[in-house]
């Protein structure tokens, strides 16, 4: 990586960053390994799908939207959903306040203090987003958008060993960006309108004339 | 400090016809009561901050659902803790800006438990006595509720405004529950189900703790109103510290305050009156504070019950699953409730309790992980939760009283003090004898009605469990007509202090078995006509 290469896609990573709401962390590049297997989507070994990603130069926030592709519903979000979430993700991201002060919970036992929230997620899930890229390039020599959604959804998997995935955390709560992505999507009136397939739309401000209908089907 | 030149403070002194301690819903019913039927000067001094922001609440609001956040930022006082709190919120409006706004009354049972069932002590007054209370609490919180069944809920008048309409879900919910043969109806609540009084008709955001559009009662409504009257003077951010008798008597002659903003000086309130509205904690807690020679256990403490019989309400819970297809997520803070067993009859043994249904998503969020323990990713995550919210999910809950001990009390705790070296308090529930005794026989009987209301409509229990958490406490000034046994009368007057009354969730002798938001106001109310007479009357101004 030349001294320009590295410029750039510090730059770069800084921007998305920023986009992400989060400092800017030494997301220098690194040169590829080897590839072990096809991994480009759809793209036969060799083909230029893998010969196009030597430079590391990814933008975080190309990778994010892969990564919600990867783990996020697709075919129920419809077009755009996917990059609808993602960004709004961002957004939330962007929004965060660490260590904010928690609601006061009903105590009554122990010593009454104010509770506040988690450090910023934002650092710990760029350095993830950093090394998925790093990753797809050392064993795939692709950018971790070009790859299937099989073989993200491996790379995923293979941060997330060490992690309980029996139920999501709250979002802020989340050790890993892509579970982060799935909380804040399946925390929302969105998702539970997909579940539902109907017009539910929890903590929405909706009135009370509709309340004892049973809800429309979503879309209807 | 010695050494040093002593700060020179200013003093400052307020005088008043009534001084109210205290800023939450007891004090704003008071206040308001007295601001109508007499021409007093009122004051009212709270330590918290005034927090009237109805503007910015969907802002918070967002940012709770988004982030988890407090949504009502600077609602405690830093330092002013303690253990056995049931929440650290100090403000204008009390613990009831973020409260869930469920007011059902307590039936004439709880007022009566030694005449009626030989255990614990009856209140110094029945159900009847308070009963046009309620109703004006109704009123002036604004209560929006069905009647229960006529022999169950003794309610003289309507409720002043309709119910909020069953959901869907909650009407499937009522019939299934309903298949035990108990008759459920809507929970009374203090939100709006029609325009009322200026507020908004509720659109169930479903936030109750910080509702957006002041379709739920919250007090500094009713302070912001009194305040733009011009019909009471509101001292916020000032914490009492001290209440100090007239030379030779046991007349409260004023209290010693502390004005946050200028902590370096000397604030006294003087008033032929004083009302203690500071809740369960912060009421005993100063009157313990106000230790002198001739009370050195504490003012209104001659019979060593201050602090004493600190009580609440316990519960059983149970989630089950309901062989229907719900949604929710319509309105999760809406419930069916009933009284039947507040209202047993005769008993072989004692129990009573409330019930209460929600809707519920039990078992029915999105996982990552399906019963194979394989991941789960993309639509598959959506394929499974959809799989498992093909039937549906209740949750139940009955609060059952439980009798407080002598020795279930506030005390103060010198090894935790507050920016003003004030020892702080310790509150340490415990319930009597005759409580503990009765405890295993109450879970039984509970978890039985449960299991059969889950079973009776074809459901099954999730799980069930119970807490020993002493929810929407009280005590610590009870009432009674003997001195010797009680820290209040009927009315609220400290027995050892004539111009001192004590309002609210303090003066209660048990918790009963639902939530007391609704008793503690109208006791206060009660209280406050008590007061009024006392008081310049409207027609001498």
């Amino acid at each position: 990586m030349t001294d320009s290469d590295r410029r750039d896609f510090l730059k770069k990573a800084a921007a998305a960053a920023a986009a992400l709401g989060i400092p800017a962390t030494a997301s220098a590049g690194r040169e590829g390994a080897a590839s072990e297997a096809s991994p480009v989507a759809g793209a036969a070994p060799g083909s230029a799908g893998q010969q196009a990603v030597a430079t590391p130069a990814a933008a975080p926030a190309e990778t994010l939207r892969a990564v919600g592709g990867a783990v996020l519903p697709a075919g129920a979000l419809g077009a755009g959903g996917i990059e609808r979430v993602v960004a709004g993700f961002e957004a939330w991201i962007a929004g965060f306040a660490p260590v904010a002060e928690q609601p006061h919970g009903y105590l009554n036992r122990g010593l009454a203090e104010i509770r506040y929230g988690p450090p910023h997620p934002g650092p710990r899930w760029a350095a993830q987003i950093e090394a998925l890229e790093l990753e797809a390039n050392r064993r795939h020599r692709a950018r971790f958008a070009e790859l299937s959604v099989e073989i993200r959804r491996a790379l995923i998997q293979g941060q997330l060993e060490r992690d309980e995935l029996d139920r999501l955390p709250g979002p802020a709560q989340a050790r890993h960006v892509a579970l982060g992505l799935m909380a804040f999507f399946y925390d929302s009136s969105e998702a539970t309108d997909l579940c539902y397939q109907a017009s539910i739309g929890q903590f929405r401000c909706r009135g009370l004339s509709t309340l004892g209908r049973e809800p429309r089907p979503r879309g209807g | 400090m010695d050494g040093f030149p002593r700060i020179r403070r200013h003093q400052r002194s307020i005088e008043a016809d009534v001084v109210i301690i205290g800023g939450g819903i007891s004090a704003a019913m008071v206040a308001e009561r007295l601001a109508e039927t007499t021409a007093a000067r009122i004051v009212v001094v709270e330590a918290g901050n005034k927090i009237f922001n109805l503007d910015e609440r969907f802002e918070h609001r967002r940012r709770q659902l988004a982030y988890g956040t407090n949504p009502w930022p600077g609602d405690h006082v830093p330092g002013q803790t303690g253990h056995g709190l049931q929440s650290r919120s100090m403000a204008v409006g009390g613990q009831a800006l973020h409260w869930g706004g469920t007011t059902p009354r307590f039936t004439p049972e709880d007022f009566r438990l030694a005449s009626l069932y030989g255990i614990g002590d009856d209140w110094p007054f029945d159900y009847d006595e308070l009963e046009p209370f309620y109703q004006e609490a109704e009123e002036r919180i604004g209560v929006a509720g069905e009647p229960g069944p006529a022999e169950i809920d003794l309610r003289r008048r309507p409720y002043p405004m309709p119910a909020i309409p069953l959901s869907y879900t909650l009407a499937r919910l009522k019939e299934w529950a309903q298949r035990s043969g108990i008759p459920f109806w809507i929970n009374p609540v203090a939100k709006t189900s029609v325009p009322y009084r200026g507020r908004n008709v509720c659109t169930r955001c479903d936030t109750c703790s910080i509702c957006p559009t002041g379709a739920k009662y919250s007090p500094d409504f009713t302070f912001r109103a009194l305040l733009e009257a011009g019909r009471i003077e509101l001292l916020e951010r000032t914490l009492v510290r001290r209440l100090a008798l007239a030379d030779g008597s046991d007349r409260i002659d004023h209290a010693v305050a502390v004005d946050r903003d200028a902590p370096d000086d000397e604030l006294t309130l003087r008033a032929p009156l004083f009302v203690l509205a500071a809740g369960f904690t912060w009421s005993p807690h100063l009157l313990l504070l106000s230790a002198n020679s001739r009370f050195p256990h504490g003012l209104a403490n001659r019979s060593g019950l201050l602090g004493k019989y600190m009580t609440g309400h316990s519960s059983v819970s149970a989630y089950a699953e309901v062989p229907e297809r719900l949604y929710p997520g319509e309105y999760l803070q809406h419930s069916l409730i009933s009284q039947r067993f507040q209202r047993p009859g005769p008993l072989d043994r004692y129990v009573r309790h409330d019930l209460r249904v929600w809707e519920a998503t039990t078992g029915r969020q999105p996982r990552l992980r399906n019963d194979d323990g394989e991941t789960l990713w993309g639509g598959a995550v959506l394929d499974d939760w959809r799989d498992r919210t093909l039937t549906g999910a209740a949750r139940l809950r009955a609060y059952y009283d439980v009798l407080p001990a002598r020795d279930s009390e506030l005390a103060l705790n010198p090894e935790l003090t507050n920016d003003w070296g004030d020892p702080m308090p310790r509150v340490t529930f415990r319930d009597s004898e005759q409580s503990l005794a009765l405890r295993e026989h109450t879970l039984t009987t509970i978890r039985g009605t449960l299991s059969r209301i889950i079973t009776a409509g074809g459901g099954s229990v999730l799980s069930m469990g119970d807490s020993n958490i002493h929810d929407h406490p009280g005590g610590g000034c009870r009432a009674g007509n003997d001195p010797a046994t009680s820290v209040v009368d009927g009315w609220g007057r400290a027995h050892d202090h004539d111009n001192l009354f004590v309002v609210g969730a303090p003066t209660v002798v048990t918790g009963g078995c639902a939530n007391g938001t609704l008793t503690f106001s109208a006791m206060s109310l009660r209280a406050a006509a008590r007061i009024a007479e006392e008081l310049p009357r409207l027609e001498q101004a």
